[in-house]
């Protein structure tokens, strides 16, 4: 057992990280990566990692992994510093763009890097035969990397971030170049990882998929968080009322004029920006007009809208 | 770091050695050479090709190439293979080879350090060092199995188609090893501090030659500076050199001196920092000597005479050690049965000055003509029951006159040879003495003294006529001073490789992927 580790503790701590990259001649300007993050994750979190190009997320789980260094403030994993190899022993990372070593098997990597994490042997050769299976890969797992498509190593580099039983998995852009099937797969193996009681840390930009499996959310612009919390959290209602009709009404537009704004159709209903008069009157026309209305609800923001106002805010509303 | 990960790190390195193309290809080629331990046998007096299919007379051979007549054809046999397997080992595997696997392996670090790839392996729970080691060991597994292979395949080949068994050679395998280490170390670092394989291998095959230049630089100072020989050039220059300071360029002479001691610094400083990798062959040879206890038998004190081993069934009497200008140095029988009255010595004396031709001048005397004189002498004697017979002999190119008599012993007829032979100022005299009808020389034929007397066992002139390279070859030994020291040698460049693959952790310590 990791020091530290106890049920309910913390599997990922950090406060006030920052990282400044050198550029230039003799490292003489800087880029800051990070400019004082702080985010606390317990166990058993799908956490969502978002932010635009250049917002530090890379950054800020390359420093939690050792893979960059020198940096401010304090990082820990298991509660031990990155710095010490054993942090990472129940931590499972597949990164951006990976390389799998091409001169391996599928299966091969699978041992090599269960093995490099100080799993045993035979320990690694259960579980990397049923992850495979479950990736898809074991039919083509004697073959070797370099024959595999993008997709393929895709499967393999998520089947290896979870060969030694992990508790702690680190996805970036776990879904990148994977088909709709392949995508389905991760989604549930990420699920499975979470009920087995796994953190599960994704950094996506598609948000769409991260708002389906993730159970909290931290928005990162500029090296600091914007925002985080619950998905209701970061997806508060939108000002639009949604109306969901028996049949599509071609002039319905023409039939609401004068009553709200942002009229949009929807399918067999619409969505009209209305106040509680607005909405009284919207009902009354639509009945007085004989059209059935079977549902209204008040639609909720997409995590998509919520990201874009939320960088676009900090950023001075010039750039997403 | 557990057993799981060293495994598992070093199953890496064997799987990327094995995958690796050019490792294939160097591995084909090196069965050229095997195969062809296996397909010609070398025998006692030819090659023969194809179980018989060609002889190829060593004698014709020689001549073919442009040499001389083989006076004495023993040893020819191991010459010809030590030549055909330094040729392949230390030319081709030690220089070529070498090169190659420069070339081979010098992605294996860039490699790991690329986008991606550096990701995955170092957020594992396994310290950078033990990666930067494994990729070390990787480039070694490749030279090894190579080298193995090489070795390996050639010792089997000679040994069971030749019956040349010679384990010493096996040495030949660990020096490639070594060798490369050196070099990739240094590949190693420069691919840590560049990540550019094209960098590391233009780099390090560089310093593979700027090596192997410096050290050649530095020895032909060392030889310049301390040999005999050019002591005795430098000698006869002294003279020329008095009368050019009178002509009065002493302005110039200093400019160029400066500039010759800042070049001559510079070796040296270079020499003791750089790998020696020119060594590596020297050792090697060393190794296989000490291996095969073949190192040197005795050696007189001014390096002129070397036997490099006794007659076979003998020993050196102890007592005799290096007094070759009084007693002589003497070899007597292993079995005390024997050790009667048999004996062999060899002893010197300055060549005396006799009047000689028609103007009478003094010449020095001739072994030829002493042995004559030993001749008159012992038919005049009493105790000769054997008349002397008188016989001109030819080993390694030294011509020697053989005086055989039989002479009264204090238990038994004794049979007498001496072999007598002038070399530069010296006459030397070779004494072997047995019983009569005694078995011990005369059962094993003249095979032994053969042996004793073939140019790769005694070496006359040794320290005088010494070239460079046999020059440098006899002052690098294992207890030598420390500048000539093997053990030196070895430190000194492993200290260099140990100093680049601390560079290349430190550096390495310090990026961030």
């Amino acid at each position: 057992m990791l020091p530290g580790m106890g049920a309910d503790e913390t599997i990922l701590r950090v406060r006030g990280l920052k990282k400044t990259f050198k550029t230039g001649f003799l490292g003489r300007s800087g880029f800051q990566a990070l400019a004082g993050v702080d985010l606390e994750v317990g166990r058993g979190q799908v956490f969502g990692l978002l932010g635009p190009n250049g917002a530090g997320k890379t950054t800020m789980i390359k420093i939690l992994l050792d893979l960059v260094r020198d940096y401010e403030g304090q990082a820990e994993i298991f509660g031990l510093p990155p710095s010490h190899a054993l942090s990472r022993r129940k931590v499972g990372y597949l990164p951006e763009a990976h390389r799998m070593p091409t001169y391996l098997t599928g299966w091969q990597v699978m041992m090599l890097f269960g093995m490099l994490a100080g799993k045993p042997r035979k320990d690694i050769e259960k579980r990397a035969a049923a992850l495979l299976d479950r990736v898809g890969m074991l039919r083509d797992s004697k073959r070797k990397v370099r024959e595999y498509s993008k997709g393929m190593q895709q499967r393999l580099g998520l089947a290896q971030a979870l060969v030694h039983d992990p508790q702690l998995i680190l996805l970036d852009e776990p879904t990148d170049g994977v088909d709709p099937v392949g995508r389905k797969v991760i989604r549930d193996m990420v699920t499975e990882a979470k009920q087995a009681g796994c953190t599960i840390f994704i950094n996506s930009h598609l948000l769409n998929e991260v708002e389906l499996v993730c159970d909290r959310v931290v928005i990162l612009n500029k090296g600091l968080i914007l925002s985080q919390g619950s998905i209701e959290d970061l997806t508060p209602n939108a000002d639009a009322t949604m109306f969901d009709l028996a049949r599509e009404v071609p002039d319905m537009e023409q039939l609401l004029a004068g009553i709200g704004t942002g009229y949009r159709a929807m399918g067999r209903g619409f969505e009209l920006v209305v106040d509680d008069a607005g909405l009284d009157a919207t009902i009354d026309r639509l009945r007085s007009s004989g059209h059935t209305i079977r549902g209204i609800s008040r639609r909720r923001r997409t995590l998509e809208e919520s990201f874009i106002n939320l960088v676009e805010d900090s950023s001075g509303g010039g750039q997403a | 770091m557990n057993l799981t990960i060293i495994r598992a790190l070093l199953e890496d390195a064997r799987q990327q050695v094995l995958d690796n193309r050019v490792f294939r290809l160097l591995v084909i080629l090196t069965m050229v050479p095997i195969l062809m331990t296996f397909v010609v046998a070398f025998r006692e007096d030819a090659l023969v090709v194809l179980w018989g299919f060609e002889p190829i007379y060593y004698a014709d051979l020689i001549q073919s190439f442009g040499g001389g007549s083989i006076g004495d054809p023993s040893g020819i046999r191991e010459q010809f293979i030590q030549t055909f397997q330094s040729l392949i080992v230390n030319f081709f595997a030690g220089s070529l080879g070498v090169i190659f696997c420069i070339a081979a392996t010098a992605f294996f670090m860039p490699r790991v350090l690329e986008k991606g790839a550096a990701d995955t392996l170092f957020s594992k729970p396994v310290s950078r060092f033990a990666i930067l080691f494994s990729r070390y060991i990787a480039g070694l597994l490749f030279i090894a199995g190579i080298g193995g292979v090489l070795v390996l395949g050639m010792f089997f080949g000679f040994g069971l188609r030749s019956g040349y068994w010679d384990a010493g050679f096996l040495w030949g395998a660990v020096t490639l090893v070594y060798l490369f280490g050196l070099m990739h170390a240094f590949s190693i670092c420069v691919a840590v501090l560049t990540r550019s394989s094209t960098a590391a291998i233009l780099l390090t095959v560089v310093l593979f030659f700027i090596a192997g230049r410096v050290h050649w630089g530095w020895e032909t100072i060392q030889y310049i500076q301390h040999s005999e020989m050019a002591v005795l050039m430098r000698e006869s220059r002294q003279g020329a050199t008095d009368d050019a300071e009178k002509l009065g360029s002493a302005d110039e002479e200093d400019e160029q001196e400066g500039f010759l001691a800042l070049m001559l610094g510079s070796v040296k400083v270079l020499h003791y920092t750089l790998p020696k990798t020119r060594d590596a062959r020297i050792i090697t040879d060393k190794l296989r000597r000490a291996l095969t206890n073949d190192d040197f038998e005795w050696k007189s004190a001014d390096g002129e005479l070397v036997i490099q081993s006794a007659p076979r069934g003998f020993l050196i009497d102890t007592e005799s050690r290096g007094e070759l200008e009084a007693d002589g140095v003497r070899w007597i029988p292993m079995s005390p049965k024997d050790a009667k009255e048999a004996e062999l010595c060899i002893r010197r004396y300055p060549r005396p000055q006799v009047e000689r031709g028609i103007s009478k001048s003094l010449r020095p005397q001739t072994g030829r003509a002493l042995a004559k004189e030993l001749k008159q002498e012992l038919e005049e004697q009493p105790t000769t029951v054997v008349q002397p017979t008188l016989k001109n002999l030819s080993y390694g190119g030294v011509r020697m006159t053989r005086v055989a008599w039989g002479a009264q012993g204090d238990h038994s007829v004794l049979s007498h040879q001496r072999l007598i032979f002038h070399f530069d100022q010296w006459i030397y005299e070779i004494d072997i003495v047995m019983s009569e009808g005694d078995t011990m020389l005369a059962a094993r034929g003249a095979q032994p003294l053969q042996e004793f007397l073939s140019p790769q066992n005694m070496t006359l002139g040794s320290e005088r006529h010494l070239g460079q390279d046999e020059w440098y070859r006899q002052q690098f030994g294992w207890t030598s001073p420390w500048r000539y020291n093997i053990f030196f040698s070895l430190a000194s460049s492993l200290a260099f490789a140990s100093l680049m693959l601390t560079i290349a952790w430190l550096r390495l310590s310090r990026i961030d992927f």
